[in-house]
């Protein structure tokens, strides 16, 4: 990151330039402007919120960070931005900032010296190592972190410590995407882009509120319609939300019975003659639960079962609405599927998935402009910090995997460690991970940039974990809910203090500038990772690390010849440009807007006889002969279903105005008046049967526990649904959702838990 | 909060919730209405409230959100009147309106369609006139969508008949200065 250099002479730079040109003065082309007038320096970076990936304008006055605004060229949000981002610099300035290291003494956090606090880290980790072995230490990062946070993080728990105990929060939001996009088209992330948004005639969008949760999407959707007005909406969703302002034909399923709509869908697109039978019998297999491969004849029959009136029974959805949603799909020339949450936090999320991607399977509406199956990414390095970076416990940097001998040692040489010390088994996933810290397997973890103790499933449960064991804590503001049970907590550099990359849902990683200086101690997280590394014992592994560019190089060289090549995105190039899609080869090679297809490097490179008779190759690693699965999935309800004790389904979500624990959003009294406090939506039938008018108080209880909250009776939920929002610690709901998880993604399934509600 | 004392889990609570609570308050406490003078529902007639209200301070009293308070300050043409300041805390319509019950002067009346204000935005001041994606009144509004909507051109407009001027929207604007405001209407007989 080289800190000093950078902003040193960029102040020098500053005033040269003032001196000698007038107003807007480039200073590094495509990064860095003077603004004369008012004196700030506008730098050119990325949002730090969702998964949308927004680009933005960042401007500087005297070393301190006095506004935030969207960068006009960004291709992603042209300038736009939501109200959470405008109120950026609020987080920034925060006073809840942690200026210094805390460690517990006599049950009390107290401020010590990094030297004080890093011995102590080094020494109790390299007793539980010596004692109890590497799997008793555990990582557990965030989809927040940069690529190059995650990639040393990697490096020290599974390359050196030994361990593959290394897991993130993206495990709770999009691992059933990462499954589905596996097992359907053979590799991780979507075929297409955000460009496929203005080119489309209809979207499905499915367990998505994308006017809240991913403003700058729906701002992109709606005024696509609003331009277009033959382009169609459809929305699949068991409450109304503020997306529903676009909708055209709205699917209220019951939570967590969804699957027999889709499959229902496609029965409909077959039997009306939607299907692309030429797509069908050159890209796809169909394949049962068990894996074997089955004709598309014997898929159709599996989908018999599934008319539209049996998908009504099991869902509640009007048969007639699902015909008419099918029909749309299928006489809609384009079609975009988005889907987030809503279809990924369930205990059937990879099959919910799978489903989706049916869809534009059956009907070839993927891989030409303006149709994909596009997933949504909840935080804004999931994608390429985690899913990319190898921050999970089955992966390891660029699409490698623990479990491949090969992958191991070609990591292990890049790393400078024997390929011995990566486990060639998985370790723990996040659930499981939690749970070994409660039994005191796990004895010491580190947590970097994320808030488990709140949005953990069933929270209070891992709670006795987190107060037991030996935490270290790594965050940039405090208190958290997480740093109450932390040991040591490190202060931890902040979105402008730092330098590194993000890489957002449309496969585009963006580079972001240090701007300032880290606020009182505060460290990047890299650094602490790698001096922490060094204070272990592995002086030698973690001496090149200099700078932050050394670290994505080193990453970089990982992906060379993988499906996620990002060869040709040094830090020189994206520091001028706005990201860059992969596969991007070559440093002259501009992205890829579609994979799998004509323009896509990869796709282009394979030899004529592959690409015979098709249009697109799926050579993604778990893609066989090119082509992609249509799976036979059957109809699955929640794990915990409603029942006569609890005849509510509760269900989760997020704001437009508060992002994820309130650590950020919390800091801006413009957005807490927005939205104060938690609260529960209610159907006004189901108040009334229970009594229950606006503004009362009223319990929700789960199998977990209770809580109070304020109701809102609207004809939002269903009903026999209500709806609370997650943000606010003093009102932690996640303490009552289900921590059951897919048994294939391992992701808890926090969309439906069953509920009874009563009046105070 | 970097102070080196430990917090206790419940202390850390109580200053959370103490740091919302006072920032929200802390640009709420500006007393001086921004927009029109808004009053209670069941309101008539200007004329007729003024000279019927005896300033008993019931409806104050029985408001189960603490929405109507007493004007103090430089409209002396109201003050001492029981008003609503929407950015303190709007209207929230109750069923059965308290207020109204307990007015025995026949100040405030039960009418159909009560309606005691309409929004109106101010676009220098509101976030999505300004170019960005922001749309707290509308997903706040509690007649979903019908009230305040989304234009084609991604901002807040607001449909005059039907908006009743709760102010919800008002309070929850994250504009500063606030960029939607509560106005009397000239469909309401107080003008």
């Amino acid at each position: 990151m080289n800190k000093k250099q950078t902003r040193r002479e960029f102040i020098k730079v500053t005033a040269a330039a003032s001196t000698a040109a007038g107003i807007g003065v480039t200073l590094f082309p495509g990064m860095t402007f003077a603004d004369q007038k008012s004196g700030t320096n506008w730098h050119k970076s990325v949002c730090r919120y969702c998964g949308v990936g927004c680009g933005v304008m960042i401007g500087e006055k005297g070393g301190k960070i006095v506004k935030v605004k969207g960068d006009a060229q960004n291709t992603i949000n042209k300038g736009h931005l939501c109200v959470k981002a405008f109120y950026l610099p609020k987080a920034v300035n925060a006073k809840t900032r942690l200026h210094h290291p805390m460690i517990r003494k006599n049950g009390k956090l107290v401020k010590a010296s990094w030297d004080e606090a890093m011995k102590l880290v080094a020494t109790k980790f390299n007793d539980i190592r010596k004692n109890h072995g590497g799997n008793a230490l555990a990582f557990y990062g965030s989809g927040q972190a940069e690529t190059e946070e995650t990639y040393m993080a990697n490096k020290l728990f599974k390359g050196c410590i030994g361990t593959n105990n290394v897991e993130g929060n993206p495990r709770l939001c999009m691992a059933s995407a990462v499954g589905g996009y596996l097992t359907s088209l053979g590799a991780d992330e979507p075929a297409g882009t955000y460009e496929d948004i203005e080119k489309t005639e209809l979207f499905f969008l499915a367990g998505s509120n994308t006017a809240e949760a991913h403003p700058i999407v729906f701002e992109r959707i709606m005024r696509h319609k609003a331009m277009n007005p033959n382009v169609k909406i459809i929305i699949l969703d068991p409450r109304k939300t503020p997306t529903d302002q676009v909708a055209d034909l709205h699917l209220f399923p019951k939570p967590g019975y969804d699957l027999a709509v889709f499959n229902a869908m496609a029965h409909i697109l077959i039997k009306e003659g939607f299907a692309d039978d030429a797509f069908i019998k050159n890209h796809l297999f169909f394949k049962d639960n068990k894996k074997n491969k089955h004709s598309f004849e014997e898929y159709k029959k599996f989908l018999e079962d599934y008319t539209p009136e049996i998908a009504e029974e099991i869902s509640g959805v009007p048969a007639k609405d699902i015909v008419k949603a099918a029909r749309m799909f299928g006489k809609a020339k384009t079609a975009m599927s988005m889907w987030t949450m809503g279809l990924n936090q369930r205990k059937r999320g990879v099959w919910a998935n799978n489903l989706v991607h049916n869809l534009h399977l059956i009907t070839g509406k993927i891989g030409v402009p303006g149709s994909d199956s596009f997933s949504l990414t909840g935080q804004p390095n999931a994608c390429g910090g985690v899913r990319e970076g190898g921050g999970l416990c089955h992966l390891l940097p660029g699409h490698h995997l623990v479990v491949k001998e090969a992958h191991r040692e070609k990591v292990a040489k890049v790393w400078g460690v024997p390929a011995s010390n990566i486990q060639p088994k998985p370790g723990k996933h996040t659930i499981a991970m939690f749970s070994a810290l409660n039994a005191g397997e796990i004895k010491g973890m580190y947590i970097m940039c994320t808030n488990p103790a709140q949005s953990l499933p069933n929270a209070k449960k891992y709670w006795k974990g987190l107060k037991e064991q030996f935490i270290v804590v790594a965050e940039s503001f405090f208190p958290t809910m997480t740093t109450e049970y932390a040991d040591v907590v490190l202060p931890a550099s902040f979105w402008t203090e730092k330098e590194g990359v993000y890489g957002c849902t449309e496969r585009r990683s963006q580079y972001m500038p240090q701007i300032t200086d880290p606020q009182g101690e505060a460290k990047w997280d890299a650094f602490i990772l790698r001096d922490l590394g060094k204070e272990m014992g592995f002086e030698r592994e973690f001496a090149k690390y200099e700078t932050a560019e050394i670290m994505w190089d080193e990453y970089r060289g990982l992906t060379k010849g993988k499906d996620m090549n990002l060869m040709g995105a040094s830090y020189n190039r994206l520091k001028k440009v706005r990201g860059l899609v992969w596969p991007v080869p070559t440093e002259n090679h501009p992205g890829t807007y579609k994979r799998f297809t004509d323009g896509d490097p990869i796709y282009d490179a394979l030899p004529a006889e592959k690409k015979k008779g098709r249009r697109m190759y799926f050579y993604g690693p778990k893609a066989k002969d090119g082509r992609a699965t249509v799976w036979m999935r059957p109809h699955d309800g929640p794990g915990e279903p409603t029942s006569a004790e609890y005849p509510f389904a509760l269900t989760t979500g997020r704001i437009l105005e508060q992002w994820h624990t309130m650590t950020m959003t919390g800091t801006s009294p413009q957005l807490n008046r927005s939205v104060p406090h938690a609260y529960v939506e209610i159907n006004p039938a189901d108040a009334r049967s229970k009594g229950i008018t606006n503004k009362d108080q009223v319990i929700i209880e789960t199998r977990r526990g209770e809580m109070q909250f304020e109701a809102r009776v609207i004809d939002r939920p269903i009903p026999g649904t209500i709806f609370v929002p997650w943000h606010w610690p003093d009102k932690p709901i996640n303490v009552l959702c289900s921590d059951i998880f897919d048994p294939g993604s391992k992701e808890p399934e926090y969309k439906v838990a069953a509920a009874r509600i009563r009046k105070v | 909060m970097t102070s080196a004392d430990h917090i206790s889990r419940s202390e850390f609570f109580s200053s959370f919730i103490t740091k919302i609570k006072s920032s929200y308050s802390g640009t709420a406490k500006k007393i001086s209405v921004v927009g029109d003078v808004v009053f209670p529902p069941g309101v008539t007639g200007i004329d007729h409230f003024l000279s019927t209200c005896n300033r008993c301070d019931k409806c104050v009293a029985a408001c189960p959100h603490e929405s109507i308070r007493i004007l103090h300050g430089d409209e002396a043409k109201y003050s001492g009147y029981p008003i609503i300041d929407s950015q303190i805390q709007p209207c929230f319509f109750c069923g059965d309106f308290p207020c109204i019950s307990v007015c025995d002067t026949g100040a405030l009346i039960k009418q159909n369609n009560m309606k005691i204000g309409v929004a109106e935005i101010i676009t220098e001041n509101c976030l999505a006139h300004s170019g960005n994606f922001c749309q707290s009144c509308i997903n706040n509004c509690p007649l979903i969508g019908k009230a305040i909507f989304c234009g084609t051109n991604g901002k807040p407009e607001i449909n005059k008949e039907v908006c009743n001027g709760c102010g919800i929207c008002v309070q929850v604007c994250p504009a500063e200065p606030v960029g939607i405001i509560i106005k009397q209407t000239k469909e309401l007989p107080c003008q």
